[in-house]
């Protein structure tokens, strides 16, 4: 025999081995199922790679194990050059899809040319590889749903695994025995994981974070996912509007939740620089205020006139895109959450004369705030300077005589306010709303005034914002939120995709201050939604999503450090509770009760407790009937009642001794014809019949109340 | 360095009667989970934290289990009476569940080299019962001291056992292996007037004579005593066969090599032959054996007794016939052919 031929091991002889390729199979095919929903991975890759491992399981099942030779190997790894320089030149030239693309074709390569053992454990761990990036690679909540479903496919594998490479030599004992087969019982399975998950969660917690949370494809400023960014081209805008992402979770901690709350109109971003179709905030530049411990941060604007808080929200913000903090037009002051404090020490924004809040810092992947909230919104008093970009005007005649035609007569130099009023009017009322995003001419806001007249919110507040200007009105272009939706469960608001909103401020003089107008028509102002049963269970599942990105996703040092604190308090707490405890008893003794007296005390109510405890158990709990049949059940009641009259009986005594009892506490006569019947049902395999079973129960009144029965 | 070595052995300082052995799917795991670990407190990913505790759950969750899945198990092995070497031979091996947990896919292993038996189920205390095919190659006092019940579940991450002790001892009686009978040794014939043919309870007639204190009353033949006027008995002949001792010669010559032990075992063999031989003939077989002498009987007892012997009968010392041998008895002389 030549010794390539020795030395090349026959796949047939393997234990178990279609038995074993269809279970890496399945793990193979289950793990990188995430990877498509991220950006990682192409859900047409995906596609292609499961089809190939249906199409290699689908042989292996029928019985056809296949089995690559190392030249069709070798051939496939030299063709794959080819895809790979294809994925790299035109796949985004992402490293981590490449990678992933190379490990799917190993895979499946490999699981079809198993040989010898070694090339099952090369299959797992390319399985444990897949279930990795699944893992590091997802934001979604829904992991856990897969983690958990994952685990419930694994386990068994590995459970028969484990079988099969003890029985290798004698399969049969596996094959043959239907019971085996069964091995393990779904019961047990699911015993297992749910205690395991349980196990998780505190791991999970107690888990040293050493870093910052990091979360892979978190999308930051990308005007394309958001939707919100320093600039605003109102050619892009209105993929937002169609998003049902969640980027504000608002609570209510303190007072009135209603339909229409006036805090949920929520002011982002402030633009007062508009050159060739796109807004520009101002320059960052500004005063430094800081979020301190214990301590509010006002909010309201400069000048404005003082308000009574109302609501105590808590404004738990998502990745926004943009580096400012958002808040209520309502807003009086805000308050750093303690994970925030603790997490930065002292957080530093710079606040703009725009009424803008610019975060000085990378903010984590959700922070909180509580804001004060007012009734009413706070008008902006400070006036804008002479050279302000909010007064800058486009030099549009077209423009210039809508705004003329839409005032129809009203003097924007002697009643600003109205004159805005009748602009806001005239829009909302004879213009369209449309998310449509069809690209424009090179004057969009005239052909919008003249032509289109269709647009969506970022328009039309645009529109009014020049037309104003041309009149001599400053104003500026704000982005924010205008809606949201309520939640069923506790009182909340998620704040959407599609409640971003723009609307314009206006200067109406030092009287009225900035004015706030929202010129796009009715149909397109979003509003505070109410939901359906179904949509609830939706909400609810947006929630934990919510929930998950923040107490999962961005679990961090800090949130430890909480949580720390909060067990610290929550013993302090009891301790305080038994030591108040303590006091009142001393003080109900008299005081002259010592602390070792009262420990004493404490002893000896629990031993008390015990023994009390113990004395029911056997009164009651030593005699249960239960599931008994009636002649016994009656006996054991016998039994009781004796016992509460002071005799000497356990379950175990005989029946004579019952009997005997029963004589000395002059229940005799009842007593023997129970007895009689129990040993009748018990050793002479007699079936009480229903009417018997009723005269044993009499005889048992009689018993109770006592009449004499010698 | 194959990886199977790598496999570790674990002792549980709190109960040195349970093995633990960490298999490969457990290495495996265990490295992953490390992987894991280190990825996860780099890079801050909570990710993978998440499947860092699970996988440490799981880890957990499995140790607990499998020690459980080992614990509360008696173990009982029951053979027939008759061992023979080199035969295979069934014994049953029954596993009683004491704990209120059933237990799942218990593995028995009775010797080293024998394959698994699998118990799939045992339902809280139960028991089950398995038949296994035994072969103890050698004759004399074998011992199977204990029997080993492990398990890879619930996931093969760990293989737990106890070994159960059994302390079953049993007789290996010697292989019979079926030889030519030699012919019996002759011996001087006594004329003693006293038939060769035995006394018994057959239907031949031997001879008649006076009654005796503890003869058969129903043998007393009436016509004779009718016509001596004294009670006169049937003497009557035995249907069995005559009384038989097999000799087996145990001395070792001088100088005797591995040879002579192995045509040594063969010549015991050959005695065991032989007496099952006549003994289901009916006969009555006794053995010389070294200096072990067992008189001639018959019956289940005997057979045992005999064969006993021969399983533990060693080579060296060399005994010799009793003097007061009854006359009649073939004797069959077996010895190691050198």
């Amino acid at each position: 025999m030549s010794k390539s031929a020795k030395s090349r091991p026959d796949p047939a002889l393997l234990p178990f081995r279609r038995e074993r390729i269809l279970a890496v199979g399945m793990l193979l095919a289950l793990g990188p199922i995430p990877l498509a929903f991220g950006d990682s991975l192409q859900p047409a890759a995906l596609l292609v790679y499961l089809a190939a491992l249906g199409v290699l399981l689908g042989f292996v099942r029928a019985g056809r194990v296949p089995c690559l030779a190392d030249r069709w190997l070798n051939l496939a790894g030299l063709a794959y050059f080819v895809l790979f320089w294809f994925g790299f030149r035109f796949g985004g030239r992402s490293l981590l899809r490449v990678a992933l693309h190379i490990l799917l074709f190993t895979a499946v390569l490999k699981l079809a040319s198993i040989k010898r053992e070694r090339d099952f454990s090369v299959a797992l761990t390319l399985a444990a590889f897949l279930l990795v990036a699944s893992m590091a690679t997802s934001t979604h909540a829904t992991i856990l749903l897969f983690i958990a479903a994952y685990a419930a496919v694994a386990w068994p594998v590995f459970s028969r695994w484990a079988l099969w490479r003890d029985l290798a030599a004698v399969p049969d004992e596996w094959r043959g025995d239907e019971r085996a087969r069964q091995i393990p019982l779904r019961r047990a399975v699911a015993s297992s994981l749910v205690a395991s998950f349980a196990l998780a969660v505190p791991l999970f917690i107690l888990f040293p974070r050493l870093k910052s949370s990091y979360i892979q494809g978190l999308p930051g400023g990308d005007t394309a996912d958001t939707g919100f960014s320093d600039t605003v081209d109102t050619n892009l805008y209105g993929r937002l509007r169609q998003s049902d992402k969640v980027f504000l979770r608002v609570a209510v901690e303190e007072g009135p939740v209603s339909e229409d709350p006036p805090f949920l109109k929520i002011r982002l971003v402030a633009h007062t620089r508009f050159a060739g179709g796109v807004w520009k905030r101002p320059d960052v530049r500004g005063r430094v205020v800081t979020l301190r411990e214990g301590s509010r941060l006002p909010l309201r604007p400069a000048g404005s006139r003082a308000s009574d808080p109302v609501h105590r929200l808590s404004f738990e913000i998502a990745p926004l895109g943009v580096r400012v903090l958002p808040y209520p037009v309502t807003a009086i002051s805000a308050m750093a959450s303690p994970e925030l404090i603790r997490r930065y020490g002292v957080v530093p924004l710079l606040r703009d004369g725009v009424g803008n809040f610019h975060l000085t810092f990378e903010p984590p992947r959700l922070f909180r705030v509580e804001i004060l909230s007012g009734s009413k919104a706070l008008v902006d008093l400070v006036p804008p300077a002479g050279e302000d970009p909010s007064r800058e005007a486009p030099g549009s005649e077209t423009i210039r005589a809508f705004g003329r035609e839409a005032a129809m007569g009203v003097d924007p130099a002697t009643n600003p306010q109205a004159f805005a009023s009748r602009i806001e009017d005239h829009l909302a009322t004879r213009f369209f709303y449309s998310v449509d995003s069809a690209r424009w001419g090179p004057s969009p806001v005239e052909e919008f005034l003249t032509q289109r007249k269709t647009g969506h919110c970022e328009t039309f507040a645009t529109a009014m914002a020049l037309v104003l200007r041309e009149h001599g009105i400053p104003s500026r272009l704000v982005t924010g939120f205008a809606g949201g939706e309520r939640g069923p469960f506790g009182s909340y608001y998620l704040v959407r995709g599609l409640d971003a909103h723009a609307w314009v401020e206006a200067w109406c003089g030092p009287e009225a201050g900035w004015v706030a107008f929202d010129p796009t028509p009715p149909a397109g102002r979003p509003g505070v939604t109410k939901v359906n049963i179904i949509r609830s269970a939706g909400q609810l599942f947006e929630n934990l999503e919510f929930l998950y990105g923040r107490y999962v996703l961005g679990f961090a040092q800090a949130d430890q450090a909480s949580l720390a604190q909060t067990v610290r308090e929550g013993f302090e707490a009891a301790s305080e509770t038994a030591r108040s405890l303590a006091r009142a008893l001393r003080s109900f003794a008299g005081g002259s009760v010592t602390r070792p007296g009262l420990l004493l005390l404490g002893v000896a109510a629990a031993a008390a407790a015990l023994f009390l405890l113990r004395r029911l158990t056997l009164a009651g709990g030593g005699f249960r009937t239960r599931g008994l049949p009636p002649a016994s059940a009656a006996y054991r009641t016998l039994q009781r009642v004796l016992r509460q009259r002071g005799a000497d009986l356990t379950p175990a005594s005989a029946p004579s001794e019952t009997l005997a009892s029963a004589d000395e506490l002059g229940a005799g006569r009842v007593s023997r014809e129970i007895v009689g019947a129990y040993v009748a049902e018990s050793f002479g395999g007699r079936l009480t019949p229903e009417a018997e079973a009723s005269r044993l129960d009499g005889l048992l009144k009689e018993l109770r109340a006592g009449r004499p029965s010698r | 360095m194959k990886l199977s070595v790598l496999r570790l052995r674990l002792k549980i300082p709190w109960d040195e009667t349970i093995l633990v052995r960490v298999t490969n799917l457990g290495l495996g795991f265990v490295f992953t989970t490390l992987v894991v670990a280190i990825g996860a407190t780099n890079t801050g990913n909570n990710g993978l934290y998440v499947l860092l505790s699970l996988l440490l759950g799981i880890l957990l969750v499995s140790g607990v289990v499998s020690r459980r899945n080992v614990d509360g198990v008696d173990v009982a092995l029951h053979g027939p009476a008759e061992v023979f070497a080199g035969e295979p031979v069934r014994f049953r091996i029954r596993l009683a569940n004491r704990s209120r947990r059933e237990k799942f896919a218990l593995l028995v292993k009775v010797s080293g080299k024998a394959a698994p038996l699998l118990f799939p189920r045992l339902v809280p205390e139960g028991d089950a019962e398995r038949g296994v095919d035994l072969l103890f190659p050698r004759r004399g006092r074998q011992k199977v001291e204990s029997v080993l019940v492990f398990s890879g579940y619930p996931i093969g991450l760990f293989r737990k056992g106890r070994l159960h002790p059994v302390n079953e001892e049993r007789i290996v009686y010697p292989r019979p292996k079926v030889a030519a009978f030699p012919p019996p040794e002759a011996r001087e014939a006594v004329d003693d007037g006293i038939d060769p043919r035995r006394k018994g309870r057959g239907a031949e007639i031997l001879k008649l004579r006076e009654a005796a204190p503890g003869d058969d009353p129903r043998d007393i033949h009436w016509p004779q005593t009718a016509r001596q006027g004294r009670p006169i008995v049937k003497e009557r002949a035995s249907e069995l066969g005559r009384e038989i001792v097999v000799h087996l010669e145990t001395a070792r010559p001088a100088g005797a090599g591995p040879d002579w032990d192995a045509a040594f075992e063969e010549a015991v063999g050959e005695a065991a032959g032989l007496v099952l031989k006549f003994l289901s003939r009916g006969e009555r077989v006794g053995l010389l054996c070294g200096d072990q002498f067992v008189p001639p009987a018959m019956g289940p007892l005997h057979r045992s007794t005999v064969l006993t012997a021969l399983a533990l009968a060693e080579a060296g010392r060399q005994g010799s016939l009793p003097l007061a041998l009854p006359p009649g008895i073939a004797i069959y002389r077996v010895r190691a052919a050198a």
